[in-house]
C-alpha cells in the first residue's frame, strides 16, 4: 500500500494505491474516486452498536467503509469535505489520539475507538469531550481545516487549544491560561491554551474554523425564520 | 529574527524563530503555538484612547498581545479566513491598511489611525484608515491570494478587495458605469486608485463569500 498526497495544502486529496487483498477504512463520504475492482464492506468494524454510537460521539460516523481491493493496482481517491489539508500519520504499534472530526480514514491494521482526555481538557481543551484513539501499526489519515504541520516537542509546547490535529499519546495535554494573567488571557483574545509536556510528536492545523466562523457570520445576510 | 510563510497561497501562516529580546505585535486571538520561553502580554492597543480610536475607527481589537522571547523559541501566527499573508519591510515609510488586513509585526513599527475621507467610507472601507510606519516588518492576511499592483495610470479596484496601500495612492468611490450598468452589472459601486505608488489587492471577498455561501446554510 502506497498513500500520495496531492494539491496541498488548500484542496488535498490522497491516493492509496493497494494491491490484491489489502484493504483500507475509510470514513463514509470520504471515497470521492477509485477503480473498479474494489469490493466494499460498511459495518460498524467489530465495535457492535455501542462502537458504532460512541464513534458518533467523537464525530464521526455510525458506520466505517472498507475498501478491499480484489486486484492489484487498484486506486482509492480520499478526500474531506472542507477546503484544507490532509497528513498521512505512521503508526507503529504505539497509540495516536486524533481530534475530533479529524479522522478520514485508516489502514486495516489500525484500530480506532473513542476515547476521552479527561474532564478538563474535555470541557476547556476547545476539542470536544471525545478523541479518536488509533492503535496498532498501519497508515491513519487526517484532514483538517488549515495546513497540517508536525512539531517534535520535548519538555514543554504552548497550543491554542483550537489548532491541535493530533499527537502521540506519550504527549500530557493540560488547559492552561494563555497569558500570565487571567484577565490578559482572555482581553488578549487568546483565552484559554493547551500546555503540552512530554516527549513526542504533535501536528497542528494552521487555521482556525471557529474563528473563520466568527468573521464570517456578521457578514451572512439576515435570513427569515 | 527569522520568519518563513508556510503554506501560501491559501493556508498561510507565520512561522517566527525568535531570539532573546525580540518583541512581536499580534492581533488578539492570532496566535497558534508557541515555545513556552516566548511569554505573551496583552495590553490595549496603544495606549487607552489610542486603541478606543483603532477599534471604533480602524476596526482593530480593543488588545493586542506582546510576544517576547525570553530565549530562542518559535512563535506561529495565523488569520481567521483561508488565504495568503504578505511580510513587508517598512524602513521608515508609511503604509495604509484596510480594516481586518493586519496580522503582526515588529516591535518597531507604529500603528495609527488616519482620516481616509468619505469616498472611503461609501465604498465600505471605513472613514478612518489604519497606518502602520516606522521601522520594522508588517505581515498582512487576506482572503484568497495578494496581489501587488503599481498603479501608473488610474486603477479601478472593485470594493472589499483592497488589503494595503501606499499613502502616494489617493483613493475615490464612483459608480462602475451608468446608473443601470451599476445597479444590474453586479458591480455596484467601485473605488479608483490614482498612484503613483503601490496597492495590494486580495483575490477573494469575504462579503461576497458570505452572500454566496448564505442559502447554503441550514437553519
Amino acid at each position: 500500500m502506497q498513500i500520495d498526497l496531492v494539491n496541498r495544502p488548500s484542496a488535498t486529496a490522497a491516493i492509496v494505491r493497494m494491491s490484491r487483498g489489502e484493504r483500507f477504512v475509510a470514513e463514509p463520504g470520504a471515497m470521492i474516486a477509485m477503480s473498479t475492482r474494489f469490493s466494499l464492506d460498511t459495518d460498524t468494524r467489530g465495535g457492535g452498536l455501542m462502537g458504532g454510537i460512541k464513534r458518533m460521539f467523537s464525530g464521526e460516523s455510525f458506520f466505517q467503509n472498507t475498501f478491499v481491493a480484489q486486484d492489484d493496482g487498484q486506486e482509492l481517491v480520499l478526500a474531506p469535505t472542507l477546503p484544507g489539508d490532509v497528513e498521512i500519520l505512521p503508526l507503529r504499534g504505539g497509540r495516536l489520539l486524533v481530534q475530533r472530526g479529524a479522522w478520514m480514514g485508516s489502514g486495516d491494521g489500525v484500530t480506532t475507538k473513542t476515547t476521552n482526555q479527561g474532564l478538563t481538557v474535555g470541557l476547556f481543551g476547545g476539542q470536544g469531550l471525545f478523541w479518536i484513539e488509533c492503535t496498532g501499526e498501519g497508515p491513519v489519515l487526517v484532514a483538517t481545516f488549515g495546513a497540517i504541520s508536525a512539531v517534535d516537542i520535548d519538555g514543554e509546547f504552548i497550543v491554542d487549544t483550537s489548532h491541535v490535529v493530533a499527537h502521540e499519546d506519550t504527549l500530557q495535554l493540560a488547559v492552561t491560561k494563555a497569558n500570565d494573567s487571567l484577565l490578559g488571557s482572555f482581553v488578549g483574545g487568546e483565552g484559554l491554551a493547551l500546555r503540552v509536556t512530554g516527549r513526542g510528536r504533535m501536528w497542528l492545523q494552521s487555521h482556525n474554523p471557529t474563528d473563520f466562523g466568527r468573521t464570517l457570520d456578521p457578514l451572512l445576510p439576515a435570513r427569515k425564520g | 529574527m527569522r520568519s518563513e510563510i508556510a503554506g501560501k497561497p491559501s493556508f498561510a501562516h507565520i512561522k517566527l524563530a525568535m531570539e532573546p529580546g525580540e518583541t512581536v505585535r499580534a492581533e488578539a486571538g492570532a496566535m497558534v503555538s508557541r515555545s513556552p520561553q516566548i511569554r505573551p502580554r496583552a495590553t490595549f492597543n496603544g495606549g487607552f484612547f489610542t486603541a478606543l480610536l483603532l477599534r471604533i475607527f480602524g476596526g482593530e481589537s480593543l488588545f493586542v498581545n506582546w510576544f517576547t522571547a525570553e530565549a530562542p523559541g518559535e512563535l506561529v501566527l495565523t488569520q481567521p479566513a483561508p488565504g495568503d499573508v504578505l511580510e513587508l519591510d517598512l524602513k521608515g515609510n508609511e503604509l495604509c491598511l484596510t480594516e481586518g488586513s493586519l496580522i503582526a509585526a515588529t516591535a518597531g513599527v507604529d500603528i495609527g489611525v488616519a482620516w481616509a475621507g468619505f469616498a472611503s467610507w461609501i465604498g465600505g472601507e471605513g472613514l478612518f484608515r489604519l497606518t502602520v510606519s516606522g521601522r520594522g516588518k508588517v505581515w498582512l492576511g487576506g482572503f484568497g491570494a495578494l496581489v501587488a499592483i503599481d498603479v501608473h495610470s488610474p486603477l479601478t479596484i472593485d470594493t472589499g478587495h483592497l488589503v494595503a496601500y501606499e499613502p502616494t495612492i489617493s483613493l475615490r468611490t464612483r459608480m462602475s458605469g451608468g446608473i443601470f450598468t451599476s445597479l444590474a452589472g453586479g458591480e455596484g459601486l467601485v473605488m479608483e486608485a490614482t498612484g503613483p505608488g503601490r496597492v495590494w489587492l486580495q483575490t477573494r471577498n469575504l462579503d461576497a463569500f458570505a452572500g454566496w455561501i448564505s442559502p447554503y446554510l441550514p437553519g
